[in-house]
């Protein structure tokens, strides 16, 4: 009669004979709900149950028995049991205990299936924002622009000049921006902006601003002469059509004139500029404009000569307003860190050793920085020949330093790579032969593996060495020049990006500068000495 | 942070201001004060030692745009390094308050 019933209610009733078989068609066919007996042969109801619950959770369990002990009933229900049915059975209670649990299957699969749909959902939103921010990413590294990276820039009476910039977004779209360009007449243009407020609006308006310089230096050409309080009206006048009521932005124009070593600036609203003098004097240059909005008032223009500068550094408020260990933001101590660090990556180190990484916001700073500097100690590679020996020429060069000043173990072995590894690249030519002589690269390499590729090119042979050291800053720098003077020289750096020499070089130094026409190799690195590890 | 109302002209604000619901507390106070028929803003900040950009840039429009009379009175000297560093001092009339 409950057969009867059954199959009148089931699309399909599979029926066992006792608690093994029942078990084994469970195992076969994973039927949605399961009525058993108690008491059966070889298995009970409530041991097949348990059998079940090992591999299934979810599946309806009903039991029927005439009379359960106390504990049995107990382990039912702990085993998950769904239902018990006194015997003998009422057809009425089965049908509404039937209902009840296939309501709550339906129920079970609509929100199955529903948590699926919002998980695809979920998975499909994710999909877009992540392309959508990979553009956002791809069109903010398009808009920044460094036309001077990693480049050695001759100025006025035999000085060098190089520009290291540092751009750390804290997301995908950041409020800082910058450009730096050099102009029709050789002079640079640098624009730092930062503009207030957070988020999609901040991160617009940054964009927009340095597209519009961007824009203005490429079409300089309709201009006579560039004229910096003109370009700011015009971009007075564009800030005026793009900036929301409430919109403020921090941001600095400097007009860089490295032959004439002149410098013209306005700056409005960023964190002071910090000038460092060829004596190591620190002098700090605060903006005279508060920050830029819709309502602007007239212009401060200030000027600068850049006969006594070694170094002078611009930045963003993330870098001053950054959160200190134990209190405080880091503009309290950004003078005394910048007084210790000659360059802009020895300035990084501190500022990350003395402020909370979580609490950053984006930061940009800005170097320009004087390469010919006044060397306190010099030294040039005794015989020119050398130069054909790598790792003789840079171990001997680490000797002679050691002898003037403290090195650590780690900055020995980068001195030693870096400098072996760039008079590698300076007697290999072509530079694929460069690439099989970086392979692998260490200074016992060096010392020890005869140099495979072609023997040294006639410009090889005219390949010089020299370093120096400065002693203007807190921590010493040290500046060493690779020089291919061959009247045939075929060597040429590129950009550390571009180049697979200069990209393993590269994170052993400071900076990297590249110049005339890639036959002139600068290495940049602050001697810390164990300084800032020992903090 | 926390902000109240005195007089009728006066904000006071104690504490750092530094999130976004500090913003947006602080432009509703003087929102509120400014509904009141003021034309002139007293912001005491008692010993924050930072503003957020948001609430520069609200302020700077008040001055500039809505021609309110702001003075910022400020209990903490970084403060006042700040506004000085964004050439704010003669905007926002700053007093830093001796200790």
């Amino acid at each position: 009669m409950a057969l009867v019933f059954l199959e009148e209610l089931f699309l399909r009733v599979l029926v066992a004979s006792d608690g093994v078989q029942g078990l084994q068609l469970f195992r076969e066919h994973a039927p949605d709900i399961v009525l058993s007996d108690h008491i059966m042969p070889g298995l009970s109801g409530v041991e097949m149950a348990r059998e079940i619950r090992r591999f299934d959770q979810h599946t309806s369990i009903i039991l029927m028995t005439a009379s359960i002990d106390h504990e049995t009933l107990i382990e039912a229900i702990n085993l998950g049991v769904n239902r018990f049915i006194p015997k003998p059975l009422d057809p009425t209670v089965l049908e509404r205990i039937f209902a009840e649990l296939i309501r709550e299957l339906v129920d079970r699969r609509e929100l199955g299936k529903c948590r699926l749909q919002e998980l695809e959902l979920l998975r499909d939103r994710d999909r877009y924002h992540s392309i959508q921010q990979e553009t956002a990413r791809r069109k903010e590294r398009h808009v920044v622009r460094h036309d001077l990276r990693d480049k050695l820039v001759a100025g006025g009476k035999g000085s060098l000049w190089g520009i290291k910039v540092t751009h750390a977004p804290r997301d995908i779209m950041c409020g800082d921006g910058y450009t730096i360009r050099t102009l029709f007449d050789g002079r640079q243009l640098i624009f730092l902006v930062d503009a207030m407020g957070s988020g999609l609006s901040a991160s617009l308006s940054a964009l927009l601003a340095t597209s519009f310089c961007n824009y203005q230096v490429d079409h300089l050409h309709q201009w006579h002469t560039f004229n910096l309080q003109l370009f700011l009206m015009r971009f007075q006048e564009y800030l005026g059509g793009i900036l929301l009521d409430e919109e403020a932005l921090s941001c600095g124009f400097l007009l860089v004139d490295l032959a004439g070593g002149e410098l013209e600036m306005a700056m409005f609203g960023l964190p002071p500029m910090l000038v460092r003098g060829l004596d190591g004097s620190v002098r700090r240059i605060p903006g005279a404009n508060p920050p830029l909005c819709i309502h602007s008032a007239a212009i401060d223009f200030a000027a600068l000569s850049l006969a006594e500068v070694a170094d002078l550094m611009i930045m963003t408020d993330g870098v001053t307003d950054a959160s200190l260990h134990g209190g405080g933001t880091y503009r309290e101590r950004l003078d005394r860190d910048f007084s210790d660090s000659p360059t802009l990556e020895s300035l990084l180190r501190l500022f990350a050793l003395h402020t909370e990484s979580e609490e950053r916001d984006d930061r940009t700073l800005l170097q320009l920085q004087r390469l010919d500097l006044p060397a306190a100690w010099s030294w040039r590679s005794a015989d020119q020949a050398r130069t054909g020996q790598p790792a003789a020429t840079a171990e001997k060069l680490v000797q002679d330093l050691s002898g003037r000043i403290s090195l650590s173990s780690r900055e020995r072995s980068d001195l030693e790579t870096a400098v072996g590894l760039a008079l590698a690249g300076a007697l290999a030519c072509p530079p694929a032969a460069a690439e099989r002589e970086a392979e692998g690269f260490l200074p016992q390499a060096l010392q020890n593996t005869p140099r495979q590729g072609p023997p040294p090119s006639p410009s090889a042979a005219g390949s010089a060495c020299s370093a120096s050291l400065w002693l203007g800053a807190g921590r010493p720098l040290l500046t060493v020049e690779i020089v291919d003077n061959g009247p045939d020289a075929a060597v040429s750096w590129r950009k550390p990006a571009e180049d697979r020499s200069l990209e393993r070089i590269a994170p052993l130094c400071d900076a990297v500068f590249v110049g005339g026409e890639g036959r002139r190799l600068l290495l940049l690195k602050t001697i810390e000495g164990g300084a800032v590890s020992a903090h | 942070m926390h902000i109240e109302g005195k007089g009728s002209n006066q904000v006071m604000i104690t504490g750092n201001v530094k999130s976004v619901d500090d913003s947006i507390k602080i432009k509703e106070t003087i929102n509120g004060v400014l509904a009141r028929g003021n034309r002139s803003v007293d912001l005491h900040l008692v010993d924050s030692l930072s503003l957020t950009s948001t609430t520069i840039g609200y302020l700077m429009k008040l001055v500039n745009q809505d021609q309110v009379k702001l003075s910022v009175t400020v209990g903490d000297s970084r403060l006042y390094t700040l506004l000085e560093d964004l050439a704010l001092l003669q905007k926002f009339n700053v007093r830093l308050l001796e200790p």
